[in-house]
């Protein structure tokens, strides 16, 4: 959620970090006036749970090879879903969880991804 | 045991999480069929994943002792005995455990308790030989009924409500085909159950139980197919239906419980998910399915659609004025499930009957309190011209020698196809008490309310005796250089597996006992032949690359025919040409249409390019599995020139044995291998071009130990 933060204040870029994008948000660019740190709203309940679980996915993908890119690429992907869609958001959430689960789990060892070469000829 | 199996395989994963630098390359070579698989390493954290989602297919990767595929009564018994044991084990299923077909089970299980009498289980071994026509392998039939009394008190000790005697016995009832004293000693009492809903506290049962074990559960994945290497089962690739993931599942066993394939035909009594998708996998494979053309037609099943049951109402109110003029008599019958209680089966039209009997019974008033004498039907079907064939065995209750009776009925309906069966002549608190599943199903499926109406019934699709073939113990087993041998690494039971303890024809309340006995059975034999935390064998990178081309292909088709037209035409060409009474003509035209059809797969349409909840795919992979097992079923059907069980044929109605068994033995020539039946048929499928390849293999005869348990020599079945 919290590149859907970042959208809203006009002119501050994502900030790529590999760890924690939690960080990003408290670590503003300090040449901003100092009232600009009240402008912004915080975090509601929702974006803190999706930032936690992402911390946490983040944790448990650490040790397990082919995971990271995976989480990244999800979370990234669903960052532009608008913050009124409850629904969907908490939908996706409880299927985060879910995986998050699968993912600690011992028996878990890897992902990989199949890529497709070339196209089928129709 | 569970928390050092949980601290080895801990261990275990320690020493396998990182893999070693160097032996993951970091995209294999492109492949024929243009998928490649790469895994990201700690290395390139930062890559990128590419742009193009949808041509991408992310792919989880699990290591487990053993994997379960099914979880309906013999996969849930197998799953928790291997946990029971100690193995870390998981269970694949695409429904919830508590939505599988099991659960439908009305009838009982078997077992030789001699609770309402003296009992014996040797007994119960001559019937189900006998009723299997001798096409079942004794060895596992022995293996059965002789757990059987275990099995079923192991049942009871979890908490299975069975229904009481007043002592606080397990109940047991009649059933079809059960008798004493190797069939000398009239009906056995040998049916335990639970009301009319045995398949349903069974399965909630198991699952009660099976919440004790950490067994790992993979709710709603649909098994796309075995990561076979070298001849041995090394685990199983599934679809999450939830998220579109793939997950390839590693393991040293893999348990397929996955039940039957009624859908192949028109009107059957599974559920929309029996799609024989174990039975597909192992075909997919390259091992062979055993006697699939044997497929049982329960005799009184529900007519499907509504709009039908209405024009019932209306020809039964014709019928109904013209009862009192009718000269022909009506008889009164008894179906096997329900026997015992005092069913009658309502004949509107009887066109000829064989036994005098008849002619003296007169048709009074519906509401006669107690049966003039029943009639067990044990086999029925219906011609293409609505006359519906009957036969059954004439009882009277007490003291009288049992008649086996033939007729011929006129079926009612606009399309003649199903004859009604009626309860309302039962006093409704015995009806509540013994047959609350049924009054329930009447209601729901077909709209009427039992305690007034007869509900219409016609022979319907009901159980598949065929599939993977196993020995007693559970390993599926190939037959090369005419011995049979074991796949390492692949076991099978219940509906799926053939082990074969049904042969030709299943006797009823005998399947419950097969899941619950085979399921032990597999998990056992496991745990014999491995311990624990033993290394997963390894398989290629690249592993399961066709079943995701394959998914790929179906996600993206756009061809002309829809999945559902596609399956409705295969379903009615299978209803249509394999039905109950089979005839070569007809079989022939039927392998020619459905080989036509099994074509047309590769221009089917999809429409859902989804990869989340896509039902429209796992329909079509369905449909796939569906049109192995029915291109096996009509092919061996074809091919057998005989009639023995359930596969009856109109031009060979007699059943070809190495001697003919109806004169003594003495003096004749056996017959060799190829020129009789009594032998398994083992059918393979080429997949790309839909060949069918029929094996045969001879039938086990021996039992597990003779002197305890005889062989029972064939012998001609009559009733």
């Amino acid at each position: 959620m919290v590149f859907c933060l970042l959208q809203t204040t006009a002119g501050v870029g994502p900030l790529h970090r590999e760890v924690g994008p939690c960080f990003a948000v408290v670590a503003l660019p300090d040449d901003l006036s100092g009232s600009s740190r009240y402008t912004m709203a915080r975090h509601s309940k929702l974006q803190k749970q999706v930032l936690s679980l992402y911390r946490q996915f983040l944790r448990a993908g650490k040790e397990k090879p082919g995971f990271l890119p995976r989480i990244q690429a999800e979370f990234r992907k669903n960052a532009s879903i608008p913050r009124m869609d409850v629904m969907h958001i908490e939908y996706l959430i409880r299927r985060g969880q879910r995986q998050l689960e699968q993912l600690r789990d011992v028996n878990t060892k890897q992902m990989g991804t199949f890529v497709k070469t070339k196209p089928e000829e129709r | 045991m569970a928390a050092s199996a949980g601290a080895a395989s801990r261990g275990l994963a320690k020493r396998l999480f990182r893999p070693p630098a160097g032996a993951w390359p970091a995209a294999c070579q492109a492949l024929a069929r243009n998928f490649h698989f790469t895994v990201y390493g700690k290395k390139n954290a930062s890559a990128k994943v590419s742009d193009s989602i949808s041509t991408q297919y992310p792919v989880v990767d699990h290591e487990f002792d053993a994997v379960v595929v099914g979880a309906g009564g013999a996969g849930l018994r197998a799953a928790f005995g291997l946990s029971e044991a100690g193995f870390n084990t998981a269970c694949v299923t695409k429904l919830f455990p508590t939505r599988s077909h099991t659960v439908a089970a009305q009838g009982g299980i078997n077992a030789a308790l001699g609770n309402m009498e003296e009992d014996n289980w040797r007994w119960h071994f001559y019937d189900t030989v006998k009723g299997s026509d001798w096409l079942g392998d004794q060895d596992a039939i022995h293996y059965m009924t002789e757990e059987a009394p275990a099995a079923v008190v192991e049942l009871e000790n979890y908490g299975m409500p069975f229904s009481r005697t007043e002592e606080g016995k397990i109940y047991q009832r009649a059933f079809g085909g059960q008798s004493l004293q190797f069939g000398k000693g009239g009906q056995a009492h040998r049916c335990c159950c639970v009301a009319d809903r045995t398949g349903h506290s069974l399965l909630h049962t198991l699952y009660g139980r099976s919440l004790r074990y950490d067994t790992s559960y993979f709710v709603e994945y649909f098994a796309l197919d075995l990561l076979m290497e070298n001849g041995e089962c090394r685990g199983v690739i599934a679809l999450c239906i939830e998220d579109g993931s793939i997950h390839r599942l590693r393991a040293k066993n893999t348990v397929i419980a996955t039940g039957g394939y009624g859908r192949t035909f028109f009107s059957c009594t599974s559920a929309h998910t029996s799609t024989g998708d174990g039975t597909a996998m192992v075909t997919r494979a390259g091992l062979p399915c055993q006697d699939l053309e044997f497929v049982q037609f329960h005799p009184t099943g529900s007519p499907r659609g509504v709009k039908m049951i209405k024009w019932v109402l209306l020809s039964l109110g014709e019928e109904k004025t013209r009862r009192d003029s009718l000269t022909r008599t009506v008889g009164h019958l008894v179906t096997p499930c329900l026997q015992g209680v005092g069913i009658f089966l309502v004949l509107l039209g009887v066109s000829s009957l064989t036994p005098p009997d008849f002619q003296q019974l007169k048709h009074s008033s519906l509401g006669c309190a107690s049966p003039v004498f029943s009639l067990q039907i044990i086999w029925s079907g219906c011609f293409r011209n609505g006359c519906f064939y009957i036969e059954g065995i004439l009882q009277r209750p007490v003291f009288q020698p049992a008649t086996h009776v033939s007729f011929y009925i006129r079926g009612c309906g606009p399309e003649k196809d199903h004859v009604y069966l009626q309860l309302h002549h039962l006093p409704p608190q015995q009806l509540a008490m013994r047959l609350p599943g049924i009054s329930e199903t009447a209601m729901i499926f077909a709209g009427v309310d039992v305690t007034k109406e007869p509900i219409p019934v016609l022979p319907t699709v009901h159980y598949n005796m065929g599939g993977i073939p196993t020995n007693y113990k559970g390993q599926v087993i190939t037959h090369v250089n005419g011995k049979d041998q074991v796949v390492p690494g692949l076991y099978a039971c219940g509906e799926a597996a053939s082990a074969s303890v049904h042969g030709a024809n299943r006797l009823g309340a005998n399947s419950l006992l097969d899941l619950v006995v085979f399921g032990r059975a597999c998990a056992l034999s496991i745990a014999e032949s491995c311990k624990p935390g033993e290394p997963v064998p390894s398989i290629k990178p690249n592993a399961g690359e066709e079943s995701v081309a394959n998914l790929d292909k179906l996600r993206f088709a756009n061809g002309n025919i829809r999945t559902s037209e596609l399956r409705l035409n295969m379903q009615k060409t299978m209803q249509s040409h394999a039905a109950v009474f089979r005839t070569g003509s007809v079989l022939q035209e039927g392998c020619e249409k459905l080989s036509h059809i099994y074509r047309d797969l590769d221009d089917l349409k999809t429409f859902d390019r989804g990869i989340v909840w896509n039902t429209d795919l796992v329909e079509t992979l369905e449909l796939q599995n569906l049109m192995l097992c029915a291109m096996q079923t009509i092919y061996g059907a074809e091919a057998r020139k005989e009639s023995r069980g359930a596969h009856a044929r109109e031009d060979y109605k007699v059943r070809v044995d190495e001697y003919d068994f109806s004169k003594p033995i003495q003096g004749q020539q056996k017959r060799p291998f190829e020129e009789h039946w009594r032998k398994h048929t083992l059918s393979f499928v080429d997949v790309k071009t839909g060949k069918v390849t029929l094996r045969y293999r001879p039938v086990i005869d021996k039992t597990l130990n003779e002197e305890d348990c005889a062989t029972v020599p064939p012998a001609i079945r009559s009733y």
